[in-house]
Formats: structure tokens, sequence, C-alpha cells
């Protein structure tokens, strides 16, 4: 549990105790509030009894006097009873409506009352018409005294009963406070107590590892880095030691790295000593091939002059051949462009001419019809001239000229025989060569179809080749002007190696200058590492 | 050969005196074929030479007997030349011609594979055939020379065209 936690739950006990101290309180002065009220109560019903009687007493004296007397004002005091005692009486029954025995008594103290009113009225009335003689002087004075008796009995338990019940009240109210101080005195004990507990465990529970973290912050903090705090909260106290502990562990190893450092630092300044000795040594040895690389400078200047007009007259001759080779490629994509409308073209008339090599073989069928029809005819031509012969030998000598006709008309239509039989010869060839005609001519324009297909490819692939030359020269006018750039960037590199001939020369000097202050450097290098071996390596105080 | 040409040629027939030796030698036949075989029949006796047409087929009746015929509008009896000459009876097609033999009121129709031409008869028939029968004799273009009344007179071709009429 979280110190947070821990906190909120000590505080939240004895809020809880006063809370519920809160809610007695106020339950006991709801019921001291309800025994109060209704003491009052029995207190207004035992006035208003009180005010009765009194009324009554008042009415009767009046009505005693009147009859005595027979003065009406006398009758005073009996006329305000008579207008008061009825709502006397009803008040209090209306307040005794809880208590039903009460009640009743109060209902029948009214009906005792109007009757007694009642008779008074009915005297006072025989009193206004005559005086009264000594004897019914007496006895309605007498009778008046019995009922005053009776309705004085009757308020008076009435009221003895509603100041028992007041007592009552009293005393149950009296239990009550007592009973709620008490309530208070013990919740609030129990709260107090709950507090002092609630106040120990937390301090308990914080105090202690709070103290443990103290010592372990002043022990890795005085240096003792390898030092770990040991503590079994899972709270912010638990937290607090683990981020300590990572800390010294941080710092360990920190102190650990920055040892590994200094002791390369002194390698490196040992190295560093030994490499200015070697290089005083290499200046002189820098000073020969300085003067060398000034020579050599100065003929690596000649052969780039060299180089970058051969390189510029090489880069023209490219962009040439490129220019070329996409005059080339646009003519050729022309060429192809052609060809493929012609054999387009081609293709349609091979279609034209298959549909009227078809429409020839249709007509040679209509040929054939009719060479069947012309044989037909020869062949009864031939039968009409035997039969002609027939008849010319039948005729004898003088049907040898016929016999001479029917002979030609034999020879026409073996004749006619002879040439249907070779047309239909001639037709058959014309009909198979037609046939292979169409075979050739749908062979061709399905060739000429593929061809059109595959000049479209080449056109298309011819597209993409002249747009490869294109670039390709686009390329090569660029590596052109590149190479004039180069010839003119090696012209600065010829002016540079002339520079750095210059240079070089100069660089025998500095070359010396660079010994001197190798020397100065192998010495600054000693003091270093005699500076920082006296340096602490950050033991001890936590420092480097 | 134009007509012209074919006038002259015939004015000039015309114009030759007929030799006796030749009159009798004016026998002419109608060259026949039936199978593979040649067969001359006398123009004296072929009086008529008509291609076969619609023919009907009569049950029962004899292999030779074609069928029933009407010929240049004779109704008869149609034989079959193959048949008669023992060989595997014709294929009957309506061009097929049909030899009209024997006398004009009683014909003897027989149907040939094909009547290719017409040829003297010669005089020397290499090889006469015997007397009486239907077989005249065979020439040098071996044609077999027919007598059409002995071959009319055979009794299987006893009904001719005209019986029926």
């Amino acid at each position: 549990m979280t110190i947070t936690k821990k906190i909120t739950l000590g505080f939240a006990l004895p809020i809880a105790v006063l809370l519920a101290v809160g809610g007695l309180f106020r339950s006991v002065t709801t019921r001291l509030e309800d025994t109060a009220s209704w003491v009052d109560h029995s207190n207004q019903i035992t006035d208003l009894v009180q005010q009765t009687l009194t009324r009554m007493v008042d009415a009767e004296t009046g009505a005693r006097a009147f009859f005595l007397v027979g003065k009406e004002e006398f009758l005073e005091p009996y006329l305000g009873a008579q207008a008061d005692v009825t709502r006397l009486v009803d008040e209090a029954g209306r307040l005794s409506v809880d208590n039903p025995e009460q009640h009743g008594r109060l209902e029948r103290l009214r009906t005792t009352l109007v009757q007694r009113l009642n008779i008074v009225a009915t005297a006072i009335d025989a009193r206004r018409k005559a005086p009264f003689d000594d004897a019914t002087a007496v006895a309605t004075l007498a009778a008046g005294k019995v009922a005053m008796d009776a309705v004085r009995t009757d308020l008076g338990t009435i009221r003895e009963t509603e100041l028992g019940l007041l007592a009552k009240r009293r005393a149950a109210a009296s239990d009550s406070a007592e009973n709620a101080q008490l309530a208070l005195v013990v919740a609030l004990a129990i709260g107090i107590l709950l507090s002092m507990l609630s106040s120990y465990l937390i301090a308990r529970s914080v105090i202690g590892p709070l103290a443990v973290v103290r010592e372990g912050v002043d022990r890795i903090g005085g240096g003792d880095l390898e030092y770990r705090i040991v503590i079994g909260n899972r709270d912010e106290l638990g937290q607090l030691a683990a981020a300590f502990n990572a800390m010294a562990g941080n710092r360990s190893k920190a102190e650990a790295e920055i040892v590994k450092r200094s002791d390369e630092r002194a390698r490196v300044l040992e190295r560093v000593g030994e490499i200015a000795s070697r290089l005083a040594a290499s200046a002189g040895e820098l000073q020969a091939t300085t003067a060398s690389q000034a020579s050599g400078a100065q003929q690596q200047s000649a052969a780039v002059v060299q180089t970058s007009a051969q390189a510029a007259e090489r880069a023209h001759t490219v962009a040439e051949v490129a220019r070329q080779a996409v005059e080339a490629g646009e003519a050729g994509h022309e060429s192809l462009d052609s060809a493929t409308a012609t054999m387009t073209r081609a293709r349609d008339q091979a279609n034209r001419v298959a549909e009227s090599i078809l429409s020839l073989a249709e007509q040679a069928q209509s040929i054939e019809e009719i060479i069947a029809s012309v044989d037909d005819l020869s062949e009864q031509s031939n039968m009409l001239a035997l039969n002609a012969a027939i008849e010319a030998a039948r005729a004898g000598e003088q049907g040898r000229g016929f016999a001479v006709v029917a002979n030609e008309m034999k020879a026409l239509a073996e004749g006619s025989k002879a040439a249907t039989v070779q047309v239909r010869r001639i037709l058959g060839t014309i009909q198979k060569q037609s046939n292979q005609a169409v075979m050739m001519t749908e062979a061709s324009t399905r060739g000429l179809g593929e061809a059109a297909v595959a000049a479209t490819a080449v056109g298309s692939t011819m597209r993409t080749l002249n747009e490869a030359i294109a670039t390709a020269a686009q390329s090569v006018g660029q590596i052109a002007a590149s190479a004039r750039q180069q010839s003119g960037g090696l012209q600065q590199i010829n002016q540079a190696m002339r520079d750095v001939s210059a240079v070089a020369t100069q660089n025998l000097a500095t070359t010396r200058q660079v010994g001197e202050a190798a020397r100065d450097l192998s010495e600054l290098g000693s003091s270093l590492k005699e500076i920082f071996a006296e340096l602490p390596v950050g033991r001890g105080d936590g420092r480097a | 050969m134009t007509p012209a040409e074919i006038l002259a040629a015939r004015a000039r027939a015309l114009a030759v005196i007929p030799d006796p030796e030749a009159a009798r030698a004016d026998r002419r036949m109608i060259v026949a074929t039936i199978g593979a075989q040649d067969y001359g029949f006398p123009l004296a006796q072929v009086h008529r030479i008509v291609p076969l047409g619609r023919i009907t087929r009569l049950p029962h009746a004899p292999p030779l007997v074609a069928g029933l015929a009407s010929l240049a509008g004779i109704l008869g009896l149609v034989f079959d030349a193959r048949v008669w000459r023992d060989l595997p009876p014709s294929p009957l097609g309506p061009k097929l011609p049909v030899l009209m033999i024997g006398p004009t009121s009683r014909p003897l129709a027989l149907v040939v594979d094909a009547v290719v031409r017409y040829a003297d008869v010669p005089a020397d028939l290499t090889a006469p055939g015997p007397a009486g029968s239907w077989l005249v004799g065979l020439t040098a273009e071996r044609v077999l020379v027919v007598d059409d009344e002995v071959l009319a007179a055979d009794p299987a071709f006893s009904l001719a065209l005209g019986d029926l009429s």
C-alpha cells in the first residue's frame, strides 16, 4: 500500500467515526424534539380542560345569581361560557385524537355540558317568566350543583389522565437524553482511539523505512557506492530506495569507466609521444617526397591536358553518333508506320480478293450447272443425230444427203460433248485453283494481320527504342557538356598541379618546421602524461 | 468447223456419183456398248433410239425385263441388254439409251449402256457367227454385229412394245 493510501485511510477512519457520531446526535435530537412536542401537546389539553372548567363555573355562578335575583346582567358569564365551552371541548377532542380513551371522555363530557347548558337555558326562560318560589329555587340550585359536581369530576379525570401522560413523556425524554449523551461519549472515545491507532500505524510504516533510506543515502553520499538500501516496502519509499540503488550502480559504472578512460588516455599520450618521434623522423623523408611530388605534378599536368583534349574529341564524336542514331530511329519509325499502313491496306485488299474469288467460285458452280445442261443437250443432239442417221438409212439413197447432215450433227454433238468435258476439266481446275487461292488469300490475310500486329509491336518497340535513343542522345549531349566542363576542370587541375608544385616547394620549408613541432609535441605528451598521473581518478570523493 | 464449211462438205458429198459397190457396202450399224463389249445393230432394223425416261419395275418379272415404260408414245416392256448378255443388271437411269429394234408396230426395246457411234458394217466379217444365231460376225474393230430380226424373234423377248397397248 502506498503512503498516499495509508494517509488517506488514516484520515478517513476518524472522519467516518465523526460522521457516525453526527448521525447518532441527529437521531437523539429528533427523538427529543418529538418528546417535547408530546409534552406541549399534553399541556395544551390540560390547559383547555382547565379553561372549560372555569367557563362552566362562571356560567353556573351567573345562572344561579339570575335565578335568585332575576337581573339580566348576571347572565353575562353564562352567555360567554355558552359560546366558549363547546369550542374548547372540541379543540381538546381534536388534540386527543391519538388517544381513543381520552377522546371518548371528551366526547361524553361535551354531551354532558351541552345537556347542562340546555337545562340551565330552560330554567332561565322559566325564571324570566316568573320568579321561583323557594322550593323551586332550592331544587333548581341543588340539581345544578349535582350537575356541576359531575362535570367537575369528569374534567378532573381528564386532566389527571393527561397529567399522567405528561409525566410519562417527560420521563421518556429524560431517558432519551441520557442515552444520547452516553452514545455520544462512547462514539467520541472510539473515534479518538481509532485516530490514535491509525496515526501510530502510519508513522510506524513510514518512519522506520524512512530512517533506513536516510542511512543508505548518507552512506552512498559518503562514497560507498557498493552499498544498497534494503527495505521491504512497495510504496513510494520502496521506489525511492530502488532509485537510490540504481543511481549508486550507475555511479559505480561511471567511476569504473572514468578510471578505464584515464588509463587509455595515458596510453594515448604515450602513443602520441612515439608518433611525434616518428613524425620528426618522417619529416625528412617528407621533404624528399615533396620534391618528387613537385616534379610529378608537372608531368601529371601535361598528361591531364592531353587526356582532356582526347575526352572532349571523343565526347563530340559520340554526340554526333547519337544524333545520327536518333535520326535513324525516327526514320525507321516512319518507315515502320508506312509499312504497317501498307500491310493494313494489303490485308484489306486480300480480303476483297478473297471475296472476289469466292464469288468466282460461286459463279463457277453456276457454270457447272450450265455445262451439265450443255452436256445434256449434246447427248440429246447425239441421240437425235443417231435417229436422223437411222431415218436417213431407212430412206435409202434419197436419205444419203440427210445422212451426211446427221453425221455432221453427230460430229457437232460429239464436239459439244468433248467441249463440255474440256470445259468441265478446265472448270474443275479453276475451282481447285480458286479454292487454293482462297486458302492462300486467307493465309495471306492471316499472315498480314499477324504481320500488322507484329509491326505494331515493332512500332511500339521502335518508339520505346527511339525514346531510349533520344534519352541516350540527351545523356551523350550532357556527357559531352560534362566532358567540356571536365576539360575546363582539367585545365583547372593543371593549374592546381602547378600550384601543387609550388606548394610542394613551400612544403619543404614547412616540413622542417613540422619536424621541430613534432619534437615539441613529444615533449608536450610527456608533460601531459605526468600531469594526468598526478590527477586523482574518481575514487573516494566520488569525482573524476 | 463453221456452218459454211459444213455446207460445203455437204455439197461435195452430194456431188459424188453413187458407186454400186459402195451401195452394197451401204450397210450401216449403230454401235452400242453393253458392259465392256461393243455390239453393232444394223440400221435397217433399228428404227429409233430414245432415252429411257421413267420406268416402272414389275414384281415377279424375269430379270431380263427391266420394267414398264412409255417410249415415244408406246407403252411396253423394256429389256435389259446386260442381263441378256449374262451381266449384272443395269443401273437404270432416265438418260440411258434404249434401242427400238424390229418392226415399227412391235419394236423390241433394249436398254444398253451407251450408243457410241454408227459405222459401216464391213462386208468381210472376220468371224462370222453360226447360222441362225443372232450373232452375224465380228468386225476388225472387235464389234459383235447383231442380227436384229433373229434377236427380236427370240422367245425371251416375246413381249414387244405395243403388245400391251
